[in-house]
């Protein structure tokens, strides 16, 4: 019975045809946001077996084939000196050996001189024959200058000293640009299906005034509790599923463009790319957190998700609290983009760490840079943790409010 | 089997709709007649469970209007019957049976068959949205039937019914009072006067006459009328 009307309740939402044709928009969006850097074309230098250097200019998607494959070589190594240097005496044979007028960095080494490059050093740099130190040098310093760019505390140094502490080196090698293609999408995944939840479930409970279907509801058997479960269960099965939909695309993708490997490989060896035209890419290498790639992601779509969750009970309370779906779809819409517009004095750190924990800010590149710690009856808490139980706790809150709400207008008073 | 209201009274502010009633209902068909306004909706609303009466108490076999066991025996047709337009027929069905506890196999079965019992079994997989006011109304009476319950409320069903319809709802209905409780309001006397086994007419939220179908005169128009003379009918 609670499966039947479950079942229903689901299907009342994705029949109003507007929301098909958003979701397949979305969809779209989201493989074109995919798909599009594929098609741009790059020059690509590397060395073959027998020794010929090879110039082309290919699409972005051909480089990535050939990332992957000269990463293949070099795929569970350790970022140390030795390597360094071998990457930086292969380069400098080939471009003695050229009579090509640019300078180029050849793909054969491609792991070695893309983790020292993350960090702002040229892989180049023939200043020094340690770069691997070096390299771990610049990670260090650009974790504090993170501290001092977020304004933390000494206790959260601290804290985060600590941390930094159990990070191992060297780092192991892998080609990890898909999860890195991951967090890139991952802002926008978010910016998308929130304002879907909005418009999908702002009716949720108000279609039930306005298409005068209470009276024979309330009036049944299953129509005071289980009706009101099972549609709360279907509103948040359509916001999660709409956004673990999205993300799942990207995966695929993403994988199939960059495979799946590298999911052990420290964060701080990732580039979160913005998909705003004009914004440079965000590196992770400032990050002090003890954490792979792979645990990125699902920290990042985990927090995506209760984020959705929350968004989906907020509309379906909102939906029951005014009884009309347009107040209910515009309030959190139009909070959404006053949100987007406006930005709290860059001065007050209190401020713009509040404002970070907006839904719409929350998943942004930087999310994994947050380091600002809350202090909660003296515990420090993390911001990933602070995150899981801020938005897991209100979108529990909307929903056994909204229950309650249902439950006590059952019987009208009045 | 006996549904008992006691000196069941609604006030809205100085308004008094419902005025102290009190009744005790028994299996047949009950025609409640009353002018637009007369209190008709709000005592049937009460009876249904989803207003709250000022004072009194209604149960069916001791059973509290507020309690789930109550609504698993009732049908309800409301005055103005709401449905969802992107829902076929079939479905709206099922899902009101799923609604009132009923199985998944019994219930398509029950479905299909009231479908065929109302003439919408050519129409059932078409969205409720392309039916016409009395075909949606027949879809109404059919969900009222769906768990053949034992106290059926009916608030104006023969609102937007062409005659034929009429006459195929009322059979319908005489079938049903034959093993349940069956409270049919209406301002229209012929709708009742056929089939009610018990008349009861109500004024400005009083009951203004209770009688058995075969002490009430044979001008039942007639003298539905002398009850509300002078009554701003």
């Amino acid at each position: 019975m609670f499966g039947t009307l479950y079942r229903y309740e689901l299907k009342k939402i994705l029949t109003r045809p507007y929301i098909l044709l958003l979701l397949v928009l979305m969809v779209g969006v989201t493989l074109f946001l995919n798909v599009k850097p594929l098609l741009a074309q790059e020059e690509v230098a590397y060395a073959e077996e027998d020794g010929t250097l090879v110039f082309d200019t290919v699409s972005r998607y051909e480089a990535i084939q050939l990332e992957r494959r000269f990463s293949k070589e070099d795929a569970g190594c350790l970022l140390d000196n030795e390597a360094a240097l071998e990457m930086r005496e292969l380069n400098e044979y080939y471009l003695e050996k050229t009579i090509w007028p640019v300078s180029f960095l050849l793909l054969n080494r491609f792991l070695v001189q893309d983790a020292i490059s993350v960090t702002f050093l040229n892989p180049m740099g023939d200043w020094t024959d340690q770069m691997a130190d070096k390299t771990y040098e610049a990670i260090a310093y650009w974790q504090e200058e993170q501290y001092q760019n977020q304004r933390l505390t000494q206790k959260e140094i601290d804290y985060w000293e600590t941390e930094r502490a159990g990070i191992t080196t060297p780092y192991t090698l892998d080609y990890a640009k898909g999860y890195s293609g991951i967090l890139s999408m991952a802002q926008w995944l978010n910016l998308m299906v929130l304002p879907f939840v909005f418009v999908c479930l702002c009716g949720s409970f108000s279609d039930d005034h306005v298409y005068k279907t209470w009276p024979i509801l309330t009036s049944s058997k299953h129509g005071r509790k289980s009706l009101v479960l099972a549609r709360l269960v279907a509103g948040e099965t359509l916001a999660g599923g709409a956004l673990l939909l999205l993300f799942a695309v990207t995966a695929a993708i993403q994988f199939f463009v960059h495979g799946a490997q590298g999911a052990g490989v420290p964060i701080q060896l990732l580039e979160v790319e913005n998909l705003r035209p004009g914004f440079g890419e965000t590196r992770l290498c400032a990050s002090s957190r003890v954490m792979t790639a792979g645990q990125g992601v699902l920290v990042t779509v985990g927090v995506s998700l209760l984020i959705l969750l929350f968004a989906g009970a907020l509309a379906m309370l909102l939906s029951k609290l005014f009884r009309r779906a347009i107040p209910a779809l515009a309030l959190p819409l139009g909070l959404m983009l006053l949100s987007l517009m406006f930005g709290p004095s860059y001065y007050s750190r209190m401020q713009v760490q509040i404002w970070s924990y907006f839904p719409t800010r929350r998943i942004s590149e930087e999310f994994l840079l947050d380091e600002r710690l809350v202090s909660l009856g003296g515990i420090q808490l993390e911001s990933i943790t602070v995150s899981a139980w801020l938005y897991g706790l209100l979108a529990i809150l909307c929903l056994v409010w909204c229950f309650w709400l249902y439950r006590r207008h059952v019987v009208e008073q009045e | 089997m006996e549904l008992n209201m006691d000196r069941i009274t609604k006030q809205y502010g100085a308004k008094i709709a419902v005025d102290r009633i009190s009744l005790t209902l028994k299996p047949g068909v009950t025609g409640l007649l009353g002018a637009n306004g007369a209190g008709k909706t709000t005592l049937m609303r009460m009876i249904c469970g989803i207003l709250r009466p000022t004072s009194g108490t209604i149960s069916l076999d001791g059973l509290d209007v507020s309690t789930e066991a109550y609504r698993a025996v009732l049908g309800y047709l409301p005055q103005d019957f709401g449905y969802y337009p992107s829902f076929t027929g079939l479905d709206f069905l099922l899902y009101m049976a799923a609604l009132k506890g009923m199985e998944r196999s019994r219930a398509r079965q029950r479905s299909l068959e009231l479908l065929e019992v109302v003439g919408l079994a050519d129409v059932g997989r078409k969205k409720i949205r392309t039916y016409s006011g009395g075909m949606k109304q027949r879809l109404g009476i059919a969900q009222a039937l769906l768990n053949q319950p034992k106290l059926l409320i009916l608030d104006e069903p023969t609102a937007g019914l062409d005659p034929k319809e009429r006459v195929r709802f009322r059979t319908l209905i005489q079938e049903q009072g034959e093993g349940s409780i069956v409270l049919l309001s209406t301002h229209i006397v012929s709708d009742v006067e056929h089939i009610a086994d018990r008349i009861l007419m109500v004024r400005d939220g009083q009951l203004i006459y209770d009688g058995e179908a075969h002490d009430t005169p044979q001008d039942l128009e007639g003298f539905y009328l002398r009850q509300f003379e002078g009554g701003g009918m």
